[in-house]
């Protein structure tokens, strides 16, 4: 178990490796220009301050000794400095990181929720309409993008019928009732587009499920078809549904970044969409990489839980 | 897929369904006005003023300022020698009064005694002289460094009397340092967790491209400010703003879409703008390349604009066309409206573009922004439709915004064949700085224009002559140049729409359109 996960471990290191380099080298690919940026395309900048603002800021420098910099600085724990305000990376970060954790847990638990609850009913239920509805619904859910529900239901629900906030953000710490009243829309949003394809993997393995010997004997003894889904069949469903659960976590983030922008949630991800727009490259730079992290780091749990949870997965071992 | 493009179509008609409905029962519109001065009663003191803009606030030094959506806090955080008034003139800020020798070259400010920035420091002479110099650093991006390089040397005498003596005169000093505010240089690191000013507000918290609170400051020097606190807040996009402003979330609004501030400005809502519009909707274009290196073709694309069309529809109305091509606002009265007009004639761009070399076949591109300023897309359309009259090809390029500043900022750029949609703004004549931007040696202007001797004599008569018709000639004279070299085509002036709740007094609107919160609050 020991080398498994000494091997897993270095491979997520080498993916990481490999996103950082990718992250820098397709941000100097882009056209446009920070210290133009920074300044603003105002009609009365000397160019000579120009000239000056990239030297301050390192981009004379050919491409390696630039990633070098950054990187090395990664290793004492230094993520650079935004070339807009004077924040650093890491202080930018965690002025939003906790906002993003609060709206993936939501949109996470929101998403779960769904996925079991839409899932069950047409196994629950034999009739032909939920089955249908329930299949609309991921393949909408999974076809379009998450800015339309969220522009949907702000239509619907602040809009329309002015109920709820159209966005914003309050910390939990300053006022409770608000910070969930403007939570809402955008978990919901986040729960819609993320229950998707947890819902198709779900229904799958209960499909599987359901033709188990196991399942068959229950319902040879007579016990309900309510009670066989949610004791035999549900439970033995959701270890496969597992590895889709993994993925869903590890992309939950990356999923807030389009919602956060919707609902002006002061999370990560505006903070990536206004750093790629003034081509803020340290604050996109760590952001991503801490994304891409959390990614790997998610995906590397999974499948140690595999691991522990299946002794034949244990690819090492098993080889050794 | 088909059956995903179905929801999303029933999506789209939802939401275009609740847009419609939204607006239904509305009464009829405002109209501009620069100041919200809704019943015209007394002001309340306390409460918390809460600011909408899409656009977010990336940074606090006041003097490396990047965008108008930070304008508004200028005066709110930090003073200046000098401050605007609503006529576009300057009034004493941290300076109680000032003089100049007779040829305007020397200027003695008497600054206002025992003024502490935020951080507690006293704000002396000395430190004025620290943002100067500032400010006059070349490797600084400060843009305002532009209207005061005239400055020889800024000498601080003693705590409250500071010395700017010029290389060249200048009557409008008072006016061109308005922009240099006071900060506490000696702390500039820590410039966005404090901001540093002596101004009536202080900084509470910032997080970048999204709220700015500020709280009154009781140790202001000048007269109790009348709103507890300010809340600065970014919205995602218009549809979240505008929705916010309906429900009463937001008490003003700052910049609003031109097609949308009629249906907002309802309801007792205030619609405010600038008296005097001074900001600028232009095609800039590279003199130094072709086919725009040929004045000839610059004058035909000027005829090909149909300026009344294009702001009426883009700017529903609320802008001023400028038929005679020059930066200068038709209600200023340095206005020259015996220029001859360049009315829309197709005709006449027809000739005029064969005989620069732009035949039927040719194809220009109009370089735009993608996700904001729909109007400059919308006037680029109408472009587009006309030059079709006459064989020309318009290829319309929406880039983000950084792309699109990279392709012909800042000055120096080559970008032959392309008309760059942008918006300038400018401090209305008599400051020169809008002239003076096209000034061969000196300006800036993205257009590579050398001007001719003509012109730059013109501006620096502008510059260093007092009132007089010496300069009155000057002024018609640089304008007249523009409209026959046509350097940077001028489609019409503007100014940023705001629109404030009715319970909101004492705010007004710059020329550029930048609001003035300074001695707002709410209606006793």
């Amino acid at each position: 178990m020991a080398g498994y996960l000494l091997r897993r471990l270095a491979v997520s290191a080498l993916m990481l490796l490999g996103v950082s380099v990718l992250i820098f080298v397709v941000l100097r690919l882009l056209p446009g220009d920070p210290t133009v940026a920074r300044v603003g395309a105002a009609q009365n900048i000397d160019p000579a301050a120009l000239a000056a603002l990239r030297e301050e800021l390192g981009l004379n420098d050919p491409i390696p000794v630039q990633y070098w910099a950054w990187i090395s600085g990664i290793a004492d724990g230094e993520l650079g400095r935004s070339y807009f305000s004077q924040f650093d990376v890491t202080v930018l970060i965690g002025q939003r990181l906790v906002p993003t954790l609060e709206l993936s847990a939501a949109g996470l638990v929101v998403a779960v929720l769904l996925a079991v609850v839409l899932s069950v009913l047409p196994t629950v239920v034999r009739s032909r309409w939920p089955g249908r509805l329930v299949g609309a619904y991921t393949v909408v859910g999974m076809a379009a993008p998450p800015f339309v529900f969220g522009i949907v239901l702000l239509a619907i629900f602040s809009v329309k019928l002015g109920v709820l906030p159209e966005g914003g953000y309050v910390p939990l710490t300053e006022d409770v009732a608000g910070n969930l009243r403007l939570l809402v829309l955008p978990a919901l949003t986040l729960g819609i587009c993320l229950s998707a394809p947890l819902v198709r993997h779900l229904r799958a393995a209960l499909s599987d499920v359901e033709g188990a010997a196991h399942v068959r004997t229950a319902t040879g003894k007579g016990i309900g078809r309510r009670a066989v889904v949610l004791r035999h069949v549900l439970p033995n469903a959701m270890l496969p549904a597992l590895t889709s659960l993994g993925v869903t976590v590890g992309g939950v983030l990356s999923g807030a970044v389009v919602v956060e922008y919707v609902f002006a949630w002061q999370g990560l991800g505006s903070l990536i969409v206004d750093s790629v727009f003034k081509r803020d490259y340290a604050v996109i730079q760590g952001t991503v990489l801490l994304l891409a992290a959390a990614f790997v780091m998610v995906n590397l749990a999974v499948d140690l839980l595999y691991g522990v949870l299946d002794p034949r997965l244990r690819v090492g071992r098993v080889r050794r | 897929m088909g059956r995903a493009q179905n929801w999303g179509a029933a999506a789209l008609a939802l939401l275009l369904l609740t847009s419609a409905c939204s607006n239904a029962g509305d009464n009829a519109p405002e109209q501009p006005r620069a100041t919200a001065d809704s019943g015209k009663g007394p002001i309340a003191p306390g409460g918390t003023l809460v600011y909408g803009q899409i656009a977010g606030v990336s940074q606090l030094d006041p003097n490396t300022i990047a965008s108008g959506a930070q304008t508004q806090l200028q005066t709110l955080l930090w003073s200046g020698l000098t401050t605007w008034t609503p006529e576009n003139t300057a009034k004493p800020d941290l300076a109680e009064s000032w003089q100049s020798t007779p040829d305007h070259r020397t200027w003695t400010f008497k600054l206002r005694p025992g003024v502490k920035y935020h951080n507690g420091k006293t704000f002396t002479a000395a430190e004025a002289k620290k943002n100067f110099d500032r400010v006059l650093d070349p490797a600084v991006p400060a843009q305002v460094a532009a209207k005061i390089d005239m400055i020889d040397a800024v000498t601080a005498v003693d705590d409250t009397t500071l010395v700017i003596t010029l290389e060249t005169p200048n009557p409008e000093l008072p006016v061109d340092v308005i922009d240099v505010r006071m900060t506490d240089v000696d702390d500039l690191a820590n410039i966005d967790r404090s901001a540093n000013g002596t101004g009536p507000y202080k900084l509470k918290s910032f997080v970048p491209d999204q709220t700015v609170e500020l709280v009154r400051h009781d140790g202001y020097w000048g007269p109790r400010p009348n709103l507890d606190a300010i809340r600065i807040v970014r919205y995602a996009d218009a549809t979240a703003a505008n929705a916010a402003l309906r429900a009463g979330q937001v008490h003003v609004l700052w910049s609003v879409a031109p097609d949308s501030a009629a249906g907002l400005a309802t309801e007792g809502r205030q619609l405010l703008t600038a008296a005097e519009p001074a900001g600028f909707v232009v095609w800039e274009l590279d003199t130094s390349a072709a086919p725009f290196n040929n004045p000839k073709a610059r004058e035909a694309l000027s005829y090909a604009a149909n300026r009344t069309e294009m702001m009426a529809a883009a700017y529903a109305g609320y802008g001023v066309p400028t038929p005679t091509n020059a930066p200068v606002n038709p209600k200023n009265r340095f206005y020259d409206p015996t220029l001859p007009s360049h009315g829309f004639d197709l005709d006449r761009a027809k000739r005029l573009f064969a005989e620069a070399g732009i035949t039927e076949g040719s194809t220009l591109t109009f370089w735009a922004v993608a996700g904001n300023y729909q109007e400059w897309t919308t006037i680029g359309q109408i472009l587009q439709q006309d030059l079709a009259k006459i064989g020309i090809t318009l290829e319309i390029q929406t880039n983000e915004v950084s792309t699109w500043s990279a392709k012909f900022y800042p000055k120096g750029k080559s970008y032959p064949n392309l008309l760059a949609a942008n918006y300038l703004s400018f401090t209305p004549p008599p400051d020169s700085y809008a002239l003076a931007w096209f000034e061969g040696a000196k300006g800036t202007c993205e257009c590579n224009w050398a001007a001719p001797a003509e012109y730059n004599d013109a501006i620096a008569t502008i510059e260093s002559a007092a009132e007089g018709p010496e300069r009155d000639a000057a002024f018609k004279t640089a304008q007249r140049v523009l409209n026959r070299e046509n350097p940077v085509i001028f489609i019409g002036s503007t100014a940023f729409l705001s629109v404030a709740q009715p319970e909101l007094r004492g705010l007004w609107v710059q020329a550029e359109g930048t609001l003035h919160l300074e001695e707002a609050g709410f209606a006793a």
